[in-house]
Order: structure tokens, then C-alpha cells, then sequence
């Protein structure tokens, strides 16, 4: 009948040693190779404690239908601004036709499209080359980090020649200086931002300063000239909101996770080889030891 | 089994010195970039110079070193102490991998001398203490 391996058992043997010996020296130099070797490789590959990670998320975004918008005529110092919020003391304002939707595509609960349309009625004379329209919307980021904030949709054209009408279409893109940080919920910038009594130039500085903040990018206009001096100036404005990438301060466990991960996978490797190293300084006896064997010697 | 290892351990010790000589003539001929390495932007020729001369002198004084490690072991000195080569094999096999990276990654001139210390200076120095000990027993 055919014999194969049923069962393997491995024999142990005990090497002994007094405490000041080479064997002795031998044992702490192994132990300190296999404890910080594969520290310093980790460490100095870079990337060991883990800083900043990135997450992609599409941002709830509600609009809060406050805006502001600045057409610049050919008369000096006389903009005409419209605004959702107005004094009546304000002269430079003036009443517009105000209409947005939002849109969901997809039914996620989460807006995708914004579209505002807005109609200025003009005097006969008067001669628009600009068009500043700031959106105020209420941003949210609840996946990984939270993060709740007011921010503005600022969209700007400048025309050589005076317009009858403006189609842009924008992307929103989320806008930060510094990383979120990981589960501490940020409820920043909670004030009002477009108040009447602030000009154009403060609003920017202001908040051109925030660590959060929102812009357009990748955006597409129409500028169509020859105006009918009966209708109304035509502002039309689309803005999708797509996945934003945000770069995040991530928390202790995520911090040691992706340590340990790097720093065992190099010691088993640097620990294996220090053991047939040693393996082989003990049993062909390169430093003196007293070997044990499991068996008794007749 | 003594015999046996030695057979193993000859070899090995040999091999390793002769690839820290290697490297070592190697960085010798290729240390400018670690030279601009340990420099600030704005040195002059007169501080290059200096620092090359620096890492000339440590990498020779390395050069040096293996040769009397050769002596000591090509002439039997320290062929039959087992614990003295096993430093050697592991101090100039860690100096080659060092040393190698030194050159790859352009480390600083300053890092040479640690490598220098623990690579070349500690067996060195073992093997001038085994031929002490040798000239006390004649």
C-alpha cells in the first residue's frame, strides 16, 4: 500500500545563554533590526502618519433666493442693482422679474441643476455691458465630514458691446484652503451674507478670505447684442452641481489603520529574515550557546 | 559542524567586503550630487570643494579600512573567529545596501558618516583588536 505524510510536528531546540554573552548581543540587535527597520522604511517613504485624505460627494445644495445683481451701464457711478432684500432708501435699486427651479435628475433628494432667470426692465437710453449676479445657497456635506455653510454663487460677464440678453451655463465648485476635520461638524458662516448696506468690493474681500467657499467654473455664455427697447434684459443663468472632491483631516483610527498596515507588512518580511539570520548564527554555533535538545542523549 | 559554517562564513565575508569595495569606489568616482546634496542654494565653489573633500576623505579612509580587513583576514587573523566575521558580513552587507541607497536617493553627506561608523569603523576596529589579541598569545 502507497505510504504518504499524514502529519508533520516541528522539534524545537532551546539555545541558553548567560545575560552578558554574544548570543546576548546577537538577540538585542535582531530585536532592534526587526523593531525599527521597518519604522524607518515606512517612515522614510513618506506617507506613514496619514495628513489629508479625499472624499467625493455631490453637496445638498438649497438655494436660499437671496440674490444680488449689477448690470454696469454707460452712465458713470449708476449701476442698477436688483436685490431680493432692499431698502427703500436704496437708490440704485430697481424691481425685477425674479424666477428660478431647482432641478433633481436623478431623485436622489439631492439638487443637480439650479436655473434662475431674471428680466430687468431698462430705460430707452440706458446701455448694459456688465452683469454681476451673486446667488446666495445654503451648502451641506454629510457623508464623511460635516459641514454646513452660506455661500455665494458669484457669476460675472463683461461684454465689449452693449447686450439684450445673457445665457450662461456653470458647474458649482467647492472652494477650500485648509482640509475639513474629520466628525467635528462645522456650522461656520451662518450669517446673512448679501446685506444692503455692503458694497460689491467688501463682500469679495470678505469673502474671498473664508476657508470654505463656492465658485463657478467651466462656464459658457451667450451674449446677445442688439436690444428690442421694449423688452426687458434677459438674465438667464443654469448651474449644475456635480460630485465635489473634498480634502479632509481624517480621524485617529484612520491615522493608525493606514499605519499599522504599513509598518506589519514590512516586519513580517524583516522579521523572517532575521529569524533564518538567526537561525543560522545559533545552530551552527557562531556564538557560543548551550543547546537543549527534546530528547534525552544516551 | 564549526568547520562547516566556517566553510560558509569565508565566502560570504569575502563577497561582502569585496561589494562595500565596490560601492565604495563607485560613490568615490559619482559623490557630487550628494556633495550639492549637503549644500545650501547659494554656496560657493569654495564650500563644494570642501565638502567634496570631506566625503573624498571618508570614502577613502572606507577603502582603507577594507584592505586592512582583507590583510587581517586573507592572512588568517581572524579566519577562525566566527563571531568577528559574522559583524564584518553583517556591517558591510547593511554598508553595500546603504551605500547604494546613498547613491540612488541622494541622500545627505552627513548620513555617510553613520554608515562610515557603524559599516566600516566597527569591524575595522574589531579586526585591529583580534590581531591584539593574537600578538598577546605569541
Amino acid at each position: 500500500m502507497a505510504v504518504y505524510e499524514v502529519f508533520t510536528q516541528h522539534v524545537t531546540y532551546k539555545y541558553k545563554t548567560t545575560l552578558c554573552s554574544k548570543a546576548t548581543i546577537v538577540l538585542v540587535v535582531c530585536s532592534v533590526l526587526a523593531t525599527f527597520v521597518p519604522l524607518l522604511i515606512s517612515y522614510r517613504s513618506n506617507g506613514f502618519w496619514l495628513k489629508t485624505d479625499t472624499f467625493q460627494e455631490q453637496p445638498d445644495i438649497k438655494f436660499s433666493h437671496d440674490y444680488l445683481l449689477v448690470l454696469q451701464t454707460d452712465v458713470p457711478h449708476n449701476s442698477i442693482q436688483c436685490r431680493a432684500q432692499f431698502t427703500l432708501t436704496d437708490n440704485f435699486q430697481r424691481h425685477c422679474l425674479f424666477k428660478s427651479h431647482e432641478e433633481d435628475v436623478n431623485h436622489d433628494g439631492k439638487v443637480d441643476f439650479i436655473n434662475v432667470n431674471m428680466q430687468v426692465p431698462l430705460l430707452k437710453n440706458e446701455s448694459v455691458y456688465s452683469v454681476s449676479l451673486i446667488l446666495t445657497i445654503d451648502f451641506h456635506i454629510s457623508s464623511i465630514v460635516q459641514l454646513e455653510m452660506k455661500s455665494l454663487v458669484p457669476f460675472q460677464y463683461v461684454g465689449a458691446l452693449p447686450g439684450a440678453s445673457l445665457d450662461a451655463i456653470a458647474d458649482l465648485k467647492f472652494i477650500q484652503k485648509k482640509p475639513v476635520d474629520y466628525r467635528i461638524a462645522e456650522s461656520i458662516f451662518r450669517s446673512p451674507l448679501l446685506l444692503s448696506d455692503k458694497s460689491l468690493k467688501d463682500l469679495f474681500f470678505t469673502y474671498s478670505q473664508r476657508n470654505y467657499s463656492t465658485t463657478l467654473i467651466n462656464s459658457y455664455s451667450v451674449w446677445a447684442l442688439g436690444r428690442d427697447l421694449e423688452k426687458a434684459f434677459d438674465v438667464k443663468l443654469r448651474i449644475a452641481v456635480p460630485d465635489i472632491l473634498i480634502v479632509y483631516r481624517p480621524g485617529f483610527w484612520q491615522v493608525i489603520k493606514w499605519a499599522w498596515i504599513q509598518y506589519v507588512s514590512i516586519f513580517i518580511i524583516v522579521y523572517r529574515f532575521l529569524q533564518v539570520l538567526q537561525e543560522y548564527i545559533f545552530s551552527n554555533q557562531l556564538v557560543p550557546t548551550y543547546k537543549l535538545v527534546p530528547w534525552k542523549i544516551t | 559542524m564549526v568547520t562547516s559554517s566556517i566553510n560558509r562564513l569565508v565566502p560570504t565575508r569575502f563577497l561582502t567586503l569585496i561589494a562595500h569595495f565596490t560601492i565604495a569606489v563607485i560613490a568615490l568616482w559619482a559623490k557630487d550630487e550628494n556633495v550639492k546634496a549637503s549644500l545650501p542654494v547659494d554656496h560657493t565653489v569654495n564650500d563644494f570643494n570642501a565638502k567634496a573633500y570631506e566625503m573624498t576623505v571618508g570614502l577613502s579612509l572606507a577603502i582603507a579600512f577594507i584592505g586592512l580587513e582583507l590583510i587581517g583576514f586573507l592572512s588568517g587573523v581572524s579566519f577562525f573567529m566566527p563571531f568577528i566575521s559574522l559583524i564584518s558580513i553583517a556591517a558591510h552587507s547593511s554598508a553595500t545596501v546603504l551605500l547604494a541607497h546613498f547613491l540612488f536617493d541622494v541622500w545627505n553627506c552627513e548620513v555617510y558618516w553613520w554608515i562610515f561608523t557603524l559599516c566600516s569603523a566597527l569591524p575595522a576596529t574589531l579586526e585591529l583588536g583580534a590581531f591584539v589579541k593574537l600578538l598577546q598569545h605569541l
